[in-house]
């Protein structure tokens, strides 16, 4: 029986919105729009389509599910989805290491569906918080592919802070062995089997009869390294962001519609959790999934309550500024904290009120984050930490020297 | 049956819970070393002993032990904290609060004088001192205002009957000519002619300008 998915998709969507009350370390966003999409030589379809998105931050971990399900005919297809988990070591003397780890299934048409279980290391090396540089290497394991053995891949990338927008390379090397026919000669084969026959060709190479190359088949390695670019640009309500790489490898591993490519994508925000979304570009080829390089466009809405990052490379601290903090009551003996800050993932405050005890902010928005606390009238001291950078006095309060080289904030609840 | 798209995010959910659960109540002060932690209780005994409030002194280990700072470090700065607010009760008098001990422990701090601090030393109890001094030392450790101009300028404001919200509207307005290039010092004499003693002040702290009540997240009728 073919399952119904609209419903779980609707479902999964309100749940996305949903869990914001219940806890600071859950982050969604939920997409649609329409997509266009089409290889070429192929008229474009459009399709509409919906992208739901949630994350969970911890201390020293997260954990993050996207998925997206587009319109056929009269029923939503799941398209893609994928589940992830990171988990970092605290940073040490700049050198921080993580573990990740995905399961991902890929739908691309009534042909082309496929899944894949990859984990990856990566040492990170953080300079303050101007940029970074990591290298890393991991496995994957498709099935349902032409590929037959596991995926090797090896990569380092690098980013930086160009003047308000974050730029990031990275350089990573596939290999693996796949299934191809007997003309791919340009690799090295390990084993070649006629399709009518299962014997191996050296036996077969035997027999007096003329065979059909049609109908051989060789395990082939196949290897190629992709070079990326991306850029990250924030300004106000304003988001920029585009990626341009290079494939290079044989003909035979990297066919000329993926050799290089380029996407962009721009996002305006029109409150902090609503905003419109326009994008299109290029995709390469992914032949260890078997999917096809196309070409798309997108517009459409965001509601998010927090955009889900979709390039994990700069895990490091961000610079961001504060713009705004306020403390206001929110009820009797409670007061509500609140910054505006934009492009981080984590606030965190302290002060003598939580015994200098870190207190994780929630997010209630692209910018704003919040906490309520249980605060007595009269001067407290505070500090607030964007993620995990140092920690500072907020903006707009005397401070104070602490004694330890550092300084404090003074907040004044008359 | 089948792995829904809802149930992960039921998963995911759950997942978040734990994170948010009370972790249990430890004494801070455990995490120094024994001989850390008996001088510092030490110097709080003998702070409850004078009568000086020993809240702020743990404060002060806690945000050491915070910053993992050595704990040799945290038991003298401890110890300086309970001596400048020995120096404060003796400058001010007994009648201070404990916001105001640690705002002139940390002006001491800061290098005014106990002379200058005696100046403070208030005729009627019910004059507020806490803004005065936490914006005095705001003037001078980050804004970089001469300790004695920045003193005598402030101190005239409080004897001519500047209140917390006086200073705090100073403080607010002074930073923000500061940060529209002004040199602190002119910024400062500038904004202090336009204080008026008696009137009703503008603001009434730096982060909570009027501080009205938000609405109740939800209601019970």
């Amino acid at each position: 029986m073919r399952p119904e998915p609209h419903a779980a998709i609707i479902a999964l969507s309100v749940a996305l919105l949903a869990p914001q009350g219940m806890s600071a370390q859950i982050a969604s966003k939920l997409e649609a729009g329409a997509l266009v999409t089409g290889k070429d030589g192929e008229i474009p379809a459009s399709t509409m389509r919906v992208s739901p998105g949630i994350r969970l931050d911890l201390p020293l971990a997260n954990i993050s599910a996207n998925g997206s399900a587009w319109l056929e005919g009269q029923q939503w297809q799941i398209a893609d989805g994928t589940l992830s988990a990171s988990v970092f070591t605290p940073t040490w003397f700049g050198v921080r290491g993580e573990l990740i780890g995905n399961a991902s299934r890929a739908f691309f048409d009534q042909s082309i569906a496929n899944d894949q279980l990859d984990a990856q290391g990566r040492v990170h090396f953080l300079m303050k918080q101007s940029g970074g540089i990591w290298v890393g290497g991991g496995v994957a394991r498709p099935w349902r592919v032409s590929v037959v053995s596991h995926v090797d891949v090896a990569g380092a990338g690098a980013w930086t802070r160009f003047g308000g927008a974050i730029v990031s390379g990275t350089f990573t090397n596939f290999f693996f062995t796949k299934v191809a026919p007997v003309g791919d000669s340009a690799s090295a084969s390990t084993s070649c089997t006629d399709s009518r026959s299962s014997l191996p060709l050296e036996e077969l190479a035997a027999e007096p009869v003329s065979r059909d190359v049609g109908t051989v088949q060789c395990r082939r390695y196949s290897r190629f390294s992709d070079v990326e670019g991306a850029l990250h640009w924030e300004h106000g309500f304003f988001e920029v962001s585009a990626q341009t790489g290079y494939r290079f490898g044989t003909a035979n591993d990297v066919p000329n519609d993926s050799r290089r490519w380029a996407s962009a994508s721009a996002t305006l925000w029109v409150t902090n959790q609503f905003a419109g979304v326009v994008g299109g570009g290029r995709v390469p080829a992914n032949p260890s999934r078997g999917l096809p390089a196309r070409n798309y466009m997108n517009f459409g809405v965001m509601l998010a309550y927090a955009p889900v990052p979709r390039s994990s490379v700069p895990v490091a601290p961000r610079v961001a500024t504060v713009r705004g903090f306020e403390v206001r009551q929110s009820s009797p003996g409670m007061e509500r904290i609140t910054i505006r800050v934009g492009g981080v993932e984590a606030v965190e405050v302290m002060g003598d009120f939580s015994d200098w005890g870190t207190l994780q902010m929630i997010r209630r928005g692209r910018d704003l984050w919040e906490l309520v606390l249980p605060l007595q009238r009269g001067t407290h001291q505070i500090n607030i930490r964007l993620d995990g950078g140092p920690w500072l006095p907020p903006p707009g309060m005397p401070i104070m020297k602490d004694g330890f080289s550092g300084e404090v904030g003074v907040l004044v609840l008359p | 049956m089948s792995w829904s798209p809802l149930r992960t995010a039921l998963c995911l959910a759950c997942l978040a819970l734990p994170a948010t659960a009370q972790e249990p109540i430890v004494d801070p002060l455990a995490k120094l070393d024994p001989t850390s932690r008996f001088q510092v209780e030490l110097i709080l005994d003998s702070a409850r002993t004078l009568g000086i409030p020993d809240r702020p002194l743990r404060s002060t280990a806690m945000l050491g032990l915070s910053r993992h700072a050595n704990p040799r470090t945290i038991v003298a700065v401890v110890r300086q904290s309970f001596n400048n607010m020995r120096v404060a009760k003796i400058a001010l008098g007994n009648s201070i609060s404990e916001d105001e001990y640690a705002a002139a422990a940390s002006l001491l701090n800061a290098g005014v004088s106990s002379a200058t601090l005696t100046q403070f030393r208030r005729e009627k109890v019910a004059q507020p001192l806490s803004g005065a001094l936490i914006v005095l030392g705001d003037l001078i450790t980050r804004h970089g205002i001469p300790r004695d101009e920045a003193s005598s300028t402030i101190l005239k404001m409080w004897q001519e009957g500047a209140g917390d919200a006086d200073f705090y509207g100073l403080w607010t307005r002074v930073d923000r000519d500061i940060l529209s290039g002004q040199s602190p010092g002119i910024a400062l004499q500038n904004r202090v002619r336009e204080f008026v003693p008696g009137r009703a002040p503008d603001n009434v702290s730096p982060t909570a300008p009027a501080r009205p009540p938000e609405q109740p997240e939800t209601t019970s009728s």
